[in-house]
C-alpha cells in the first residue's frame, strides 16, 4: 500500500481541495500526503476531508510550505 | 507540530465575521455613507478612482478611507499570526483582466456582492436578481475548474515586495490627510471631490478607518469570502462560507429593521436600477471573473494584504476599469445602464470564455 503524495504549493483554493478530492477517487486509495503554501486549504482540506470520510493523521509546517498526511477512515 | 488552532476559522468566526460586517457597515450608513452601501468594495474603489481623478463623474469622487483600511487589517492580522506571505507570479496579467471584467459588471449591476447583500438587507429586490446572476456566473466559473482550469503557481518573493500594497494603500490615506474637502470644494489639491451625490456621503473618516480596519482583521483570520461561499457549495457542498454570507445578510437586515431603513421594492431604490436582465448579467460576469481569480472584491484586498502580488493586480485592475467604465459611459446610474453598458457586457464576457479557454489544462 503506498502514500499518494500530491504537491500543491503556489495554488489556492479551490485548486488543492480539487487536487484531494480527485486523487481520492481513485478508489484504492487509502493515504495521502498533501504539500500545500496556501494558509486557507489547512483548514478547507481538513473540513472537506471529514466530508469524504477521511482523517487528518498528521500535519507537520515547515517553512515555506504544510504536510498533510491524511487516512481512509474504515 | 500541534496544528495551530485558529478560532476564527471555525463556523463561530465565520458567523462573527458576517455579523461583524453587517453591523459596521449599517453603522457607517447611519453614519454617512450612502444608503445600502455602508461598505461597497466596488463602488468605493470607483470612488477612489474618481477621486484621483481617473474619471471625471462628479457625482462618485471620493478617496474612500475604507478600502485602505480594509487591506491594511488584514495585513496586521497576516503579520500577527504568521499568515503574511509575499507571493507573486500567477498569471499576473491574467488577473489584471479579470479585475477589469469584474468591475465592468459590478458597475453594470451597480455594487460588489457586498452591496448586493446590503441591497437585498434593506429591501432592494433588485439584489435577487443580481445574486442570482453572481451565483450563475461563479457557477460558470467552477466548469472550467472541474475541467483542469488553473493560472497555475505563485512563488514565494522577498519579504520587501509584500510592503508594497500596504504601502500604497497607506499613500492613499496620506493623500486624503494631506488634501482633505474643503466644504463645498469639488477640488482640493490634487484631488477630487463630490459635492453631491453618493461621493459626498460619508462617515466620519476615524469611523471608517476603525471599522473597515476590524472587517479587515476578522476577514483575514476567517477567510471570508462570498465567492467561495457560493463556490464551495456548487463544488464542494461545502456550507462553511455560506454561513459568513448568511449571517451577514441576517445581521443587516435585522439592523435595517430596528433603524426603519428596510423599503421593499424594486423602484427607486438607492443607487440602483431596475433593469433585471442587466443586473443579472451584469453580476454573472462579474461573478464568473471573481471565480476564475479565486476571491470577491474583498477577498482580494485582504490576500493583496496578506503579500499575494497577484490579487493587488486584480485590484488595480478593478480601480482601472472603473475609470473606464465612467469614461466610456459603461457605468449605470439609477436611470438604467449606461449608454455602452451592453456592449462592455458582451466584450467581458468574451474575454472571460477566452481567458478560461486558454488556462485548460489536461485534468490529471
Amino acid at each position: 500500500m503506498s502514500t499518494t503524495v500530491i504537491d500543491v504549493c503556489g495554488l489556492a483554493c479551490p485548486e488543492p481541495l480539487l487536487a484531494f478530492s480527485e486523487a481520492v477517487k481513485k478508489g484504492d486509495v487509502t493515504e495521502v500526503e498533501i504539500r500545500f503554501d496556501c494558509a486557507f486549504a489547512r483548514e478547507n482540506l481538513s473540513r472537506l476531508a471529514a466530508s469524504l470520510g477521511w482523517a487528518v493523521a498528521s500535519l507537520t509546517e515547515a517553512r515555506e510550505y504544510t504536510v498533510m498526511n491524511l487516512t481512509k477512515s474504515a | 507540530m500541534q496544528m495551530k488552532q485558529n478560532w476564527f476559522a471555525g463556523g463561530a468566526g465565520i458567523a462573527v465575521t458576517g455579523a461583524a460586517l453587517a453591523a459596521v457597515a449599517v453603522a457607517l450608513q447611519y453614519a454617512g455613507n450612502p444608503a445600502n452601501m455602508g461598505i461597497c468594495v466596488a463602488c468605493f474603489e470607483r470612488d477612489i478612482a474618481g477621486g484621483l481623478g481617473l474619471h471625471r463623474t462628479e457625482i462618485v469622487q471620493y478617496l474612500r478611507p475604507e478600502i485602505p483600511a480594509l487591506l491594511l487589517g488584514a495585513f496586521v492580522a497576516s503579520l500577527c499570526f504568521g499568515e503574511f506571505k509575499p507571493r507573486a507570479g500567477s498569471a499576473p496579467l491574467v488577473r489584471f483582466l479579470l479585475g477589469i471584467c469584474a468591475m465592468t459588471g459590478a458597475l453594470v449591476f451597480l455594487g460588489c456582492p457586498w452591496r448586493a447583500i446590503l441591497r437585498l438587507a434593506g429591501g432592494d429586490l433588485n439584489a435577487l436578481t443580481g445574486i442570482a446572476g453572481l451565483i450563475a456566473g461563479i457557477g460558470i466559473g467552477t466548469v472550467f475548474f472541474r475541467r483542469g482550469y488553473s493560472l497555475g503557481r505563485n512563488a514565494p518573493q522577498r519579504t520587501g515586495a509584500g510592503f508594497i500594497m500596504p504601502g500604497v494603500m497607506l499613500g492613499v490615506l496620506a493623500l486624503l490627510l494631506l488634501f482633505p474637502q474643503i466644504d463645498g470644494e469639488g477640488k482640493s489639491g490634487i484631488l477630487f471631490y463630490s459635492v453631491k451625490g453618493p461621493g459626498s456621503l460619508h462617515a466620519p473618516l476615524l469611523y471608517s478607518l476603525g471599522g473597515a480596519l476590524l472587517i479587515g482583521f476578522l476577514a483575514q483570520r476567517s477567510r471570508f469570502c462570498t465567492m467561495g461561499a457560493f463556490r464551495d457549495l456548487i463544488m464542494f457542498r461545502q456550507t462553511h462560507l455560506l454561513i459568513g454570507v448568511l449571517a451577514f445578510l441576517i445581521v443587516a437586515f435585522a439592523l435595517n429593521l430596528f433603524l426603519g431603513k428596510v423599503t421593499v421594492g424594486f423602484a427607486g431604490q438607492p443607487v440602483a436600477h431596475a433593469a433585471h436582465l442587466w443586473n443579472f448579467l451584469g453580476m454573472l460576469t462579474a461573478g464568473w471573473a471573481y471565480a476564475l481569480a479565486g476571491g470577491c472584491p474583498g477577498r482580494q484586498l485582504f490576500m493583496a494584504g496578506e503579500g499575494d502580488a497577484d490579487s493587488g493586480l486584480f485590484v488595480f485592475g478593478m480601480i482601472v476599469a472603473a475609470a473606464f467604465a465612467h469614461n466610456f459611459g459603461l457605468a449605470s446610474s439609477p436611470a438604467g445602464i449606461g449608454p455602452h453598458g451592453d456592449v462592455a457586457v458582451y466584450v467581458c464576457l468574451a474575454v472571460l470564455l477566452g481567458l478560461s479557454l486558454v488556462h485548460l489544462r489536461k485534468a490529471a
